[in-house]
């Protein structure tokens, strides 16, 4: 092994650890009776599992956070897809103004954005929740379309669907026969992004609805002032939904095309 | 022989600015058509208009008698091939070339026969089952080419199919392509920069440049009598004088007028002294011209040479011979000889 890559493998080694050591501590504080002076807990134990799962706040949290998680998925999927293709397909000139829209969620501060938030939408006589899927689906754009972005520019997806068109295709069927399939990748990843940027959303979820609906992180942030035994456990539930997500969307999406080999 | 294809009176425009004039033309049915022109001249416009794939179009496209002017692509019975090849990454040359009989739902029976039978003609059988990345740009765009044979259209476009290839797998396809045009008797449309390439396959040449066709004719036709200047300078490597240049030279021509001297029609006249010939300059019945002048410079081309011939009495002239190694030096002094058939006038200004 060369010195730069003795270097590389040491330094990837170093940020690998630096971010799993507070998951693996979460990890073990979750099992662990006490855990104080000792460098590994002095008895383990299942209770804080136990108490959690049939914690109904717990089933009510969860199931919050996957509706508003999965709902921006869908909405995601229904708006933005056809219009990133569209853009990248058919009229790149608009990726320039697409680039300003993608900015403007980092650029607005959280507390700034849901206060307009809650002064034009608030009163309106319409679900909250609505309001709130369409404002973390807006969101989750910077990251939906960077996934699906890098994929387009990978080939010449709009030669793919003329050529489809040619061979008998309609357009809707073009899209979904041929364009589909050779941005699964894309898809995934993009779909990922916005689930956990719905299911893990807490300023304006918290703000927005009032306290009225409580997700996963707002049910975490309550628990961590009672109990961090049971904290840790809900940490490691977060981690866990998400990587069944993960694996979810994977299969969803198929194995991967051979392009992509 | 009938048109297959009509096109009259098309008019694109994007963005306020008209890309293709007025223009009308028909494409004969079994002949290969070549659309030649310089990159921006239109070429790829009129096809995506023909494929269906250009909305915003004026005017009139038939194909078999029927106005095809508002149909959709898939409804038009039209193939395309595309610059880059655009087969499906997550399907295999066979499922590929089989793509569009699916979307027809013809039976699976049916379905492998003729995909079989177009791997064979295309020389991909033993690819049947490799993805498009596995493959070499030359068979990639063969792929295409039986993909869109296997549906055998009324019409096939082409649009740049080999631009992406090198030389000598370029040479190839074009030869196969027209080969198959032939055996299965399909009218093409070839759209290409490539002068030679246009010249070696095509049956009939439309020349086009700034949304116009400049010309439209046989490779002899536009070859031997360019209509206009642009396609004399565009065609060849011509020698275009004025008649008052080569009334200098001892042409008996129209002064007012332009000519057009392909450089492969001049011979230099090694036998004789430069002051032998300048007694028959000025014959005007003289068949052979006899022009005194020197070499000044000669650049191999392989299997010719080309010559700067510096004329005595003023104008260079491009001179092209083949490369028989007798040839004069560069510096030497001698004759070169121009039959007076040769001098084309041009049409057009």
């Amino acid at each position: 092994m060369t010195t730069e890559r003795k270097w590389s493998v040491g330094i990837l080694t170093m940020i690998a650890g630096l971010l799993l050591l507070p998951i693996l501590a979460t990890l073990i504080y979750s099992f662990a009776t006490n855990w104080v002076k000792t460098i590994l807990p002095a008895s383990w134990t299942l209770k804080w599992y136990g108490q959690l799962v049939t914690n109904s706040d717990f089933l009510t949290a969860t199931i919050n956070s996957l509706i508003v998680g999965a709902a921006a998925v869908v909405v995601a999927m229904v708006i933005f897809l056809p219009v990133i293709f569209y853009i990248n397909v058919f009229d790149e000139r608009l990726k320039a103004k697409v680039r300003y829209l993608m900015v403007m969620p980092y650029a607005v501060p959280g507390i700034v954005l849901v206060t307009g938030l809650v002064q034009i939408y608030g009163n309106l006589p319409i679900p909250k929740l609505i309001f709130l899927i369409l404002i973390i689906t807006a969101l989750s754009f910077p990251a939906f379309y960077q996934s699906l972005d890098n994929v387009f520019m990978s080939r010449d997806f709009r030669g793919m669907f003329e050529q489809a068109r040619m061979l008998g295709e309609r357009p809707v069927s073009a899209f979904v026969h041929v364009i589909l399939p050779n941005i699964k990748t894309g898809v995934f990843v993009a779909m990922l992004l916005t689930f956990t940027t719905g299911f893990s959303e807490y300023v304006i979820t918290n703000i927005f609805l009032n306290g009225d609906y409580e997700t996963f992180k707002i049910y975490m942030y309550r628990l961590m002032k009672a109990n961090g035994n049971a904290n840790s456990v809900l940490t490691v539930c977060y981690f866990g939904l998400l990587i069944l997500v993960a694996i979810i969307l994977m299969k969803l999406s198929g194995k991967d095309v051979k392009a992509g080999k | 022989m009938d048109d297959l294809l009509t096109v009259e009176q098309l008019n694109i425009g994007f963005n306020q600015t008209q890309v293709i004039k007025d223009m009308n033309f028909g494409v004969k049915k079994g002949q290969l058509t070549s659309f030649l022109g310089p990159s921006g001249s239109g070429k790829t416009t009129v096809l995506r208009a023909i494929a269906g794939l250009n909305k915003h179009i004026k005017g009139h496209i038939r194909l078999a008698g029927h106005d095809i002017t508002s149909l959709p692509p898939n409804q038009r019975n039209i193939g395309m091939i595309f610059q880059s090849y655009a087969l499906f990454p997550n399907l295999t040359v066979a499922d590929n070339v089989a793509y569009g009989l699916r979307v027809q739902r013809r039976p699976k029976a049916e379905i492998i026969k003729r995909v079989d039978h177009m791997l064979e003609l295309t020389d991909m059988m033993a690819k049947k089952d490799a993805y498009p990345d596995e493959l070499s740009g030359g068979q990639k765009q063969r792929v295409a080419l039986a993909r869109s044979m296997v549906l055998e259209p009324q019409l096939l476009l082409l649009d740049e199919p080999l631009s992406a290839l090198d030389a000598k797998i370029r040479v190839e396809l074009r030869d196969q392509i027209r080969r198959f045009q032939q055996e299965l008797g399909i009218t093409m449309i070839f759209v290409t920069h490539d002068q030679a390439e246009a010249m070696a396959i095509s049956d009939d040449i439309l020349i086009m440049n700034d949304g116009k066709i400049q010309q439209q004719g046989s490779a002899t036709d536009i070859y031997e009598r360019p209509r206009n200047l642009f396609i004399a300078k565009f065609i060849g490597n011509n020698n275009i004088l004025d008649g008052t240049t080569l009334r200098s030279l001892g042409c008996v021509v129209n002064e007012q007028r332009q000519y057009v001297i392909r450089p492969e029609l001049f011979t230099f006249d090694n036998s004789q002294q430069v002051s032998l010939a300048q007694d028959n300059r000025h014959s005007a019945n003289a068949e052979v011209i006899s022009i005194p002048g020197v070499v000044e410079s000669a650049s191999l081309l392989g299997d010719r040479l080309e010559f700067t011939f510096a004329t005595t009495s003023g104008p260079r002239l491009k001179v092209k011979q083949l490369n028989t190694r007798e040839h004069p030096e560069v510096a030497a002094h001698v004759n070169v000889l121009l039959r007076r058939d040769a001098v084309t006038p041009l049409v057009e200004a």
